[in-house]
């Protein structure tokens, strides 16, 4: 078991409030911000169509932006985790998220995402959360996290048992789907044969 | 400038920040809707003052006989600025009361008892001296804004005022959900209402549970001038008072607005019998109970001696009873009521089916759901004609066609264009709207519920049985794929 901080680099995303061009900033910088909805609940791909549009007023430093291997933490409950892609680079990261750049010679991005959103380190989130209204973990506890660590061989494994097992489940909601409106057609014409 | 509405809401409602938290919504309106009447008032005065004083000179004593035939008289007692001037002292509560009751004293036959139910010396509701003072100071200071003139000429649009006021009134409203939400009728709704009924001039406009008065507004405004008559009658004496400021501020002047229970004591009499009406509108509570049922037996005008009486806890056909009774002969009228009215048995079946024998039911129209603040239920309008020659009723079903809100659905301009065209031009449109004869009613004995009239059953799209097989046979051939996958994996993690 290791402690999250000495595996990886993490920091808390920007508060886009500081930074927004006003009618007065003369130069404004275009960029898309990820938004706190497009963490999905199954999973650790990112949900498209939630980029945000945001006029910065000076250009931000590209510790902001996303790049590929990133693993995202929503800090909002609920806590959820998604890992970055190759075309999902270059997405401004708000104060609501925590962005962890792992160490990939100890933890991989994906292996690591699979772990957040698991049972283990959701209960000590749960522990965590500050808040009612707007309930919250702060960067600190994230740091604090304890992770086992296989080789990465094992990790690469586990990651591809993972990710087949999403894709069955997945197809499994698509029979049920098939498998409902055969019968509802088949009842029917079974119905117009009366 | 002319003043704006958005400017006047956004006062008036800075104006609420003052009370919240020390009192029920429901309370601090009537001292915020009060002291905006006296703003009206206060800024109508100044404005003839500085008018007549240009006029005679300063000739004080053709000034102040002018003044005493205006439409108010005011006293500089009673002004908003004789207020301000004192915001600092020990008895505010007690000086403001003093001039709503000198305004009372000095137009008696408009605004007697107009302010009766509010009290700025309340202790109870507003707390002791020193808080009591701060909020009322507080409440001066918010009305003290240049951007809130009043005044008749700053007034581009006459009605500014009285939809800042039907504003406050829908937001509180909703704020104190169906307490409130009871007395008011969504504005589109009485905008559709008012549409439907369309008054001409000359007409006799009258709501018999007429709340805030913002459907007999609505209905006047389609008048497109002012020669028109405003009767109303609210059993609440709080909103009753709000309905009458509300009139003034709409330069209604001569409505006759009164107080008291329309089934137990109607109050719109005429030659020892109850006035006639050109159009009547109502929303009346939804389903009362309680309504009065033991006094309509006995009724003294027999507005239901010639139908089976209405069930004690179901009022909505004693209000149709009593409008049926006060319309005039080539009256027509509208009615907001919930779909029960449509299809309960009993003796409200057999007064609907007596209502449609009399041929006086001229439209059914279903509205969306969650239009009504305090209620989710879909509520209809029916429409009364006493002199129809159609054998046949229109049943419109608008149910789906509305814009989704945060709060509540609301009817945009386009639904309710359609509903009236469709109304109006007694339109067939197929899932939308239909004619039913009076027959096909009967043989559905008298039941009016709209599905049985217009079908807005969408057909299902048909299902290919073949290619649904194959879909299913190529998804299990993939999910045993990927089991053979997840086994391997597993076998490789020493798992399997």
């Amino acid at each position: 078991m290791r402690t999250l901080k000495d595996i990886a680099h993490i920091q808390v995303g920007l508060t886009l409030s500081r930074t927004r061009a006003t009618l007065t900033n003369l130069e404004k910088y275009p960029y898309r911000s990820v938004s706190i909805n497009a963490f999905c609940e199954n999973g650790i791909t990112m949900l498209q169509g939630y980029e945000n549009s945001y006029l910065a007023s000076e250009q931000i430093s590209s510790e902001h932006l996303t790049q590929e291997g990133d693993v995202l933490v929503r800090l909002r409950d609920p806590i959820r985790s998604i890992h970055i892609s190759k075309a999902e680079e270059g997405l401004l990261i708000s104060s609501l998220i925590a962005v962890i750049r792992p160490n990939p010679k100890i933890v991989l991005g994906k292996f690591l995402a699979f772990y957040l959103n698991s049972s283990l380190p959701q209960a000590f989130f749960q522990s965590k959360i500050k808040g009612t209204a707007i309930a919250t973990i702060k960067l600190s506890d994230l740091k604090d996290l304890k992770i086992p660590l296989p080789s990465i061989e094992r990790q690469k494994t586990m990651i591809e048992w993972m990710q087949e097992s999403q894709k069955q489940i997945s197809l499994f909601g698509q029979l049920i789907e098939q498998k409902q409106q055969f019968q509802h057609q088949i009842f029917k014409s079974l119905l117009s044969k009366e | 400038m002319s003043v704006s509405k958005e400017s006047i809401n956004a006062i008036v409602w800075k104006a609420c920040d003052g009370f919240r938290g020390s009192m029920d919504s429901s309370k601090y309106k009537d001292y915020i809707l009060s002291m905006l009447f006296v703003k009206y008032l206060s800024d109508f005065y100044k404005e003839k003052l500085q008018i007549l004083r240009d006029k005679y000179n300063g000739d004080e004593e053709r000034i102040k006989r002018s003044l005493a035939r205006e439409k108010f008289v005011l006293d500089e007692s009673c002004t908003f600025e004789y207020l301000l001037q004192n915001k600092e002292a020990n008895n505010l509560g007690e000086i403001i009361n003093k001039a709503l009751a000198k305004i009372e004293e000095d137009n008696p036959s408009k605004l007697d008892g107009i302010f009766r139910n509010v009290d700025f010396n309340d202790k109870n509701l507003l707390g002791e001296v020193k808080e009591r003072n701060a909020i009322l100071r507080n409440l001066l200071e918010v009305f003290d804004d240049e951007d809130l003139d009043l005044s008749p000429s700053k007034i581009s649009q006459r009605d500014v005022i009285g939809d800042a006021y039907e504003f406050l009134i829908s937001e509180f409203a909703s704020d104190a959900g169906k307490k409130g939400g009871e007395f008011f009728t969504p504005s589109e709704v009485s905008a559709l209402l008012a549409k439907l009924v369309s008054a001409k001039e000359g007409d006799r406009i009258y709501d018999p549970t007429c709340g805030s008065g913002s459907l007999l507004i609505k209905v006047s405004k389609e008048v497109g001038s002012e020669n028109f008559a405003i009767y109303g009658q609210e059993k609440n004496s709080q909103t009753h008072s709000l309905c009458r400021m509300n009139m003034y501020l709409h330069e209604i002047n001569d409505a006759q607005i009164e107080w008291g229970d329309t089934i137990r004591n109607p109050l719109q009499i005429q030659n020892d019998a109850l006035m006639k009406f050109d159009v009547i509108v109502a929303n009346p509570p939804f389903s009362l109970d309680q309504w009065g049922v033991e006094e309509a037996k006995d009724d003294r005008w027999k507005r239901f001696a010639s139908y089976p009486l209405p069930p004690k806890s179901n009022g909505d056909y004693a209000f149709i009873l009593h409008m049926i009774h006060s319309l005039a002969p080539y009256g027509r009228m509208g009615v907001v009521l919930p779909h029960g009215v449509l299809f309960r048995g009993s003796n409200e079946g057999k007064i609907r089916k007596q209502i449609i024998d009399e041929n006086l039911l001229d439209a059914v129209i279903g509205l969306p759901a969650n239009l009504f603040y305090g209620t989710s239920i879909p509520a209809c309008i029916l429409i009364f004609k006493k002199d129809r020659e159609d054998q046949d009723i229109l049943f419109i079903d608008a149910s789906k066609e509305f814009q989704k809100g945060k709060r509540q659905n609301k009817l945009t301009e386009d639904n309710i264009n359609k509903i009236f065209t469709t109304y109006h031009q007694r339109q067939e449109i197929e899932k939308y709207s239909h004619i039913a004869t009076i027959k096909e009613i009967q043989e559905n004995d008298c039941n009016l519920n709209i599905p049985r009239y217009v079908d807005t059953y969408e057909e299902e799209e048909e299902v290919d049985i073949p290619s649904t097989l194959e879909k299913i046979n190529h998804l299990n051939e993939e999910i045993a794929k990927t089991q053979k996958k997840m086994d391997a994996y597993l076998k490789e993690l020493g798992l399997a």
